[in-house]
This record gives structure tokens, sequence and C-alpha cells, in this order.
């Protein structure tokens, strides 16, 4: 029986010496989605995983923090273990180990760290190269002496599709609209379809739900307009500091530039080399102004060094352009029928139908109310063809004229 | 007569009992996961039942060096007294060394890919049995005193060879520290340390098999020898850095017990030696009060080296070569394949013990 007894004793010795976890063997999901072994004692170390496609020089920060990264050629998967020692830890090495484990579970690289609690270090890093690896899912293992403490999965993906899950993850929105209210601090009337014309401009306005991080007191973004050919129409960089809003983030085109293409316009939006934000609009060809019939406003076109000394051109008749000559205009307005405080544009339109210059009058300020007069110089860089002058009222035309400028 | 047979069953049931956690650990090797990225010279364990089916697979080449120690001793003994000449008997042991090395660079190593390679120039756990071996005919007519002593000396100085500087660059110093002093791709099992188990077990024979020759006096003294090696072990591990190689975190936890193999540290061969020697008493005990219980490990512990020549090959062959759920699963897996395979083996072991007890074939004895 005593004997018996012994057996008994062996019995629990061994499975004592088959070695206890310091941890609870079910693991939790944290917030950042690592799989987590938590200890069971306080004890014990502490720590938490994030992954990242960069991190800023500086801080060395994190960004791009996330479970989906590119395969491509000098990309990275940086790991960053934040470790926890309580104090009570005596000073012994104590030892990490961070495995990255591949899609087929099998090792791709184990580091192995060696702390001491008076070490100032309480970051573990470690990263690999994507170029040449298979998509899918791989896994991040931390094992604190020889025992999993954490994981956190992670995903391969093809560059294109990481582009659209980095933009989803920082949250960022890029809308346009052709005004922008300082005031209101938004963009009145959002859109994506524009139409060119004279002082027109597209704007675009970024709006952020997660902010990234500044880069010491600053933070870079780069603005790139991709016209429908694909060429780059306009880039810019914005830098941004520390304290000025970065709700406010916004960028600019004119449309009414004559080579300005009509199509679908793409506006991306860059942090360091990652696009974060992408939007399109279409440009469309300038409207087609209506008619608003006013009465009869007779328009009388001079041509001359100044307007005294200038010749009237005939209906017919075709301006030659020479050094420091001008076309002067003359609007008759005294049958129209409208407000004498009224406010009129001048347009000038070249022979393509373009507005190359116009002008606001407001009619109160003239000299003679009835009469509205403009110029413009007339050289030889002037294209030959048809131009025309016309007044806009409302945004809409009540008059118009055409002369032709020809070589000398 | 009868009564030596009946210590030789104990002995063949140990055996017979690592035999089969060896089982365990190598259809773990081929049937779980965990070994895709798993390095034995550096390992981490990813969960309490992992660690387990690993670490009960430590307790194998120490049972099978201390075996081996104590079988030589044994037969060194009978033979002799059999009216065999001296040096008749140790050339027996030296060619069966012999036999062990070539067993290994031939078919133990091919048999781990199912034959797919014929890869000869690495030595493994058998060839450092078959050494040891060869060593303990030089001093297997020694006083037990002595090769304890011996066996003594090898192990307190071996954590010293361990930090020894060499160019490991040079094919032959390399080859000459793997052969003897540490583990790397040409020899996981370095001679040295286990030599000095085989001593150990050469030593502890002379009491089991001759001294102790009750089988309660065998179990007390056994228990007490045994419990003491453990708290030597437990001693060494807690005051740490002489004849421990890893570190750990906490007493219990799975650093503290797991620590290096490949060499084997002072503390894993003081632990394991306990163990080795508690277990044999554990044995011995049971045969006593309930024989019935491991009569069946006899027969894989009386034919240990063909017992572990073809498990291998027959899961190197159908789990890797033919790819059939190698490395698929993870514990559940790999109890399921290790059933299966202990009855396959229990069948084929039985039927090789039957020949081999009726054979006068050379190599067949010898294996």
């Amino acid at each position: 029986m005593n004997d018996k007894a012994q057996i008994c004793f062996f019995v629990l010795i061994l499975l004592f010496a088959a070695g206890c976890t310091t941890r609870q063997s079910e693991p939790i999901l944290t917030e950042n989605n690592t799989i987590y072994y938590t200890p069971k004692d306080s004890m014990q170390v502490k720590v938490s995983v994030e992954l990242g496609r960069k991190f800023l020089k500086a801080t060395r920060q994190p960004i791009f923090t996330g479970q989906h990264f590119p395969v491509a050629k000098d990309e990275t998967v940086h790991a960053w273990v934040d470790l926890d020692m309580p104090d009570e830890l005596s000073n012994a090495e104590q030892v990490f180990h961070i495995q990255w484990v591949g899609t087929h579970g099998d090792d791709l690289y184990t580091k192995e760290f060696n702390l001491r609690m008076d070490d100032t270090a309480s970051v573990l890093y470690s990263s690999i190269f994507t170029e040449g690896r298979e998509q899918g899912n791989y896994n991040l293992r931390i094992y604190y002496f020889r025992e999993l403490v954490a994981e956190k999965h992670f995903y391969l993906v093809d560059s294109a599709k990481y582009a659209d899950s980095i933009s989803e993850n920082v949250g960022t929105t890029l809308s346009f609209g052709e005004k922008y209210s300082r005031k209101k601090q938004q963009l009145l009337n959002p859109d994506t379809i524009f139409h060119k014309g004279p002082g027109k401009w597209v704007n675009t306005v970024v709006r952020f739900r997660n902010e990234p991080p500044f880069e010491g007191d600053q933070v870079k973004f780069k603005v790139e307009w991709l016209a429908p050919n694909g060429d780059v129409a306009y880039d810019k960089w914005i830098k941004l500091n520390r304290g000025e809003d970065i709700d406010l983030l916004r960028s600019s085109i004119s449309i009414d530039d004559k080579d300005r293409d009509t199509g679908l316009y793409t506006v991306n939006l860059y942090w360091f080399d990652q696009r974060i934000a992408q939007n399109q609009f279409r440009l469309k060809p300038q409207k087609k102004m209506e008619w608003l019939h006013v009465g009869h406003i007779p328009i009388t076109f001079s041509i001359g060094k100044s307007r005294k000394s200038s010749s009237p051109l005939s209906i017919q008749a075709k301006a030659t352009a020479g050094k420091g000559e001008k076309i002067y205009a003359s609007i008759d307005l005294s049958n129209a029928r409208i407000n004498p405080n009224a406010t009129f544009e001048i347009q000038w339109l070249n022979p393509e139908g373009i507005v190359f210059f116009s002008k606001k009058k407001k009619l109160s300020e003239q000299k003679n109310p009835a009469k509205v007069l403009g110029s413009i110089s007339l050289n030889s860089k002037r294209d030959t063809g048809k131009y025309s002058l016309r007044l806009v009222h409302k945004g809409k035309i009540i008059a118009q004229k055409s002369f032709n400028v020809v070589n000398k | 007569m009868t009564a030596v047979k009946k210590r030789f069953d104990y002995i063949d049931q140990f055996r017979g009992f690592i035999g089969i956690l060896m089982l365990l650990g190598h259809s773990s090797y081929y049937f779980n996961d965990l070994w895709l990225a798993f390095d034995p010279l550096n390992p981490l364990f990813p969960s309490q039942g992992q660690f387990i089916l690993r670490y009960i697979g430590y307790l194998c080449a120490p049972g099978f060096l201390i075996m081996a120690g104590a079988m030589v001793w044994l037969s060194y003994q009978r033979s002799v007294e059999k009216g065999t000449k001296p040096l008749k008997a140790k050339w027996y042991y030296v060619q069966r060394g012999l036999f062990l090395v070539l067993v290994q660079m031939t078919w133990v190593n091919s048999s781990w890919s199912g034959f797919a390679r014929f890869d000869p120039w690495h030595l493994g756990i058998i060839a450092s049995i078959g050494i040891s071996v060869i060593l303990l005919t030089t001093v297997i007519t020694t006083r037990w005193y002595i090769r304890g002593l011996i066996a003594a000396v090898i192990l307190i100085i071996h954590p010293f060879l361990v930090e020894l500087n060499y160019n490991v660059e040079s094919v032959w110093q390399s080859a000459l520290m793997q052969l003897f002093v540490i583990s790397g791709e040409f020899n996981k099992y370095p001679v040295l340390p286990w030599f000095a188990l085989a001593l150990l077990g050469s030593v502890m024979a002379g009491f089991w098999f001759k001294v102790w020759n009750d089988s309660k006096k065998r179990f007390i003294y056994s228990f007490i020898v045994g419990g003491v090696f453990v708290l030597v072990a437990l001693v060494v591990r807690l005051v740490g850095v002489y004849g421990n190689i890893f570190e750990y975190s906490e007493i219990g936890s799975f650093a503290f017990f797991a620590d290096q193999k490949y060499p084997p540290s002072l503390f894993h061969n003081l632990w394991f030696f306990g163990w080795v020697v508690l277990f044999v008493a554990m044995f011995q005990a049971i045969a006593k009060y309930a024989p019935y219980l491991t009569r069946f490990l006899g027969i894989v512990g009386k034919v240990p080296m063909f017992y572990y020549a073809i498990h291998i090959a027959i899961l190197g062959i159908f789990v890797k070569r033919f790819d059939f759920l190698y490395r698929e699963g993870g514990i559940t897996t790999t109890l399921i394949g290790f059933a299966v395979m202990l009855v396959v083996m229990m069948f084929l072991a039985r039927w090789f013990y039957k020949i081999k007890a009726r054979s006068t074939n050379y190599l067949i004895r010898m294996i």
C-alpha cells in the first residue's frame, strides 16, 4: 500500500513536471486585433503589438498601421512590440522572440531579444520585406522566454487593394465644389460635374476621420490633379504645421484655361508616398450662354493708338494687328430696359470662343451710364480670326458683336 | 535465472515506455504543423499542449543512453561470468557500437526523408549511443565510483567546453566540436554529455542488478538516488548561470523545464537522469504490484533498435514522402497518427522479436 501511494506521488510529480503556462490558455482580442494571452498574475510582462508599413523617422512612431500590407518592391512590414515590464521583475535577462510565420505556417524569420530591466529599450522591433512573397494570411508571434504571449495576423495583398484599404483605414474623404466659403469652412454646392468657364475653379477639400500623425511639428501631403489623359495637370506639396487645422487641407485648379481638356479628372492625395484618398470629377465644355432681351444695344468698334484717334471698323471690317494699337468698343445702353444700378461684365472672346479677358462694370459708377466702354490691345501676338465682345448681365448675354483680326 | 529475467522485464518495459514516448514525439514531428516553424535548438511553444507533446520526448534520449550503459554493464558481466574472455566480450561491444554508427549513417539518416535521399554525412542519437558503447568498453571493468567520477568530471567540465572558441569555418574543428561537445548540422547529439549518462547508467546497473538484490531495496534506493538528482538539478537551475543554457522567467514555466537539449545542459542531464532512475523505480514497483499494467511495454523494449529504425522509416515513407498529412494537423492529428503507428509497431515488434529470439544470424542479433 505504501508503495502504491508512492507510485501515485510520482504520477503527481510528473504532472507538475509537465510545466505550467504563466498565461491564460484562452486569449483575448485587443482593440487593435492582437491575440493576447493575458498573464495569470500582475507580475508578468505585458505586451502590445503594432504593425505598420512605415514609421516617422523623428519619433519612430508607426504609421500606416493595420493588418494589410502591399506586396511590392522595397515594401516592408514593421513590427513594434511595446513592453510593460513590472518593477518587481528581477534584473535577470528577459528573453523575447519575434517570429514571423508564413502563409503555410512556416518560419520566415525569428529574432531574439535579450533585455535587462535597466535597459532603456522598452520596444522590440523587427521587420520583413514583402517583395516576392505570396499574398495571403501571415502571422507574427511574440514569445516571452519559451511561451507565446501574443500573436497578430496580417495579410499581404496586391498593392492596388492595399491602397484602397489604407484609404479606408485613414478614413479620408475628398470632395469637390466650384466655390469654397472660408467663413463656413466648407464647399458651396459640392458636385462632381463642372463646366469650363471664364474665371471658374474647381476646389477640393479633404477631411480626415483619423488624423495622420505629425512628423516633428509638420505633416506633409501631396495633392495631384490628373488630366483625362493621365498626365499630371497640377501637383502641389502642402505642409501643415502643428496647431493648424488639418481639416482645411485644400487645393484648386482653374477651369477657364483653354488648355484644360474636358473629360474625367482624378485627384489623388498622398501622405508620404501612399495614396490615402482619391476622387474624380468630370469637366464638361463651357455651357452656351442664353440671351436676355432687354432692347436694342448697338456695339461699335474702332481701331487706333488712342480712342480719340481711332478709326471706326465697319461690320465686315478686318482689324490688322499693329504695334501699340488697340480695339476700342463702345456699347450704347440708352435704349436698354435695365436697372441703372445693374452690374455688367464685358467679355472678350478669342477665335476659339474662349473668354480671354473680362471686366465687371457697374452702371452707376460710369461717367455716362448710357455708354459702356472697353478695349483690348491688338499686337502681333494676338491670333488671327474672329473675335467677339459680349455684354453679360445676370449670367445671360444681352449684346454681342464680332470683328476679324488678320495679319498685316 | 527466473529472477534475472524478471529484472530484465522491468528494464524492457521502461525501454518500451520511452520507445512509445519517442514514437509520440516523432509522430508530432511528422503530423504536427508546429514543426513548420519550430526550431528544436531554440524551442518556442505556442501552447501548453504543444509544450507537453514536445517535452515528453525529452526523456527518451537520456533514457536510451542510461539504459544502454546499464545493459552494456550487465551483458558484459554476464558474458564474463559465462566464461567469455574480457577482451572478446569488449570486442563484441566495439562491433555493436560501430554497427550503430553505421546504421545511423545509412538507414536512419535516409529513413527520415522516407529514403528520398542518401544522406550519410551526419550523426545522431544512434551514433552517439554507438560511440558511447565503444567508449564504455574502456572503463566497463573499473569500479562503479571510478565510472561515476568520470561521468561527474565530464558533466562538470562540459559547460566550460561549450564555451570554447573555435574556428567555425574549419570543417575539422567544427566536426570535432560537434562530435564531442556542441550541437549542429553535423551532429545534434555530441558524445561527451551523452556518454556521461551512459556511464551513470552503467553505475546504476551495478546497484539495480547486483547490490540492491530485492525489490523493496531497489525501489527505495532508486527513489532516493533519483530524487537527489532531481533536487540537485533544481538547485542548479535555481542558482542559474552555471549548468544552465536557456534563461527562464519563473519557476514552473515552460522555460524553467525546457533548458537546452542540443547540447544538453548540466541541468538537463541531472534532471532527466533523476527522472529516469525514478521511472525505473516506478516500473519495477508496478512490475511487482500490477505487472499486467506494463507488460505490453516489454514488446517494444525487447527490440528497441528495430523499433527505432522501422517506425521512422514508416513515418518517413508514408507521411513525408507520400505527403499524407505531413505537418498538416495539430495535437489531435498527432495523437491519432501516434495511436495508429503504435498498433502497427506493436505487431511489428512482436513479429521481429520472435524472429530474433530463434535466429543465430549475426546481423539480426545486432538489431
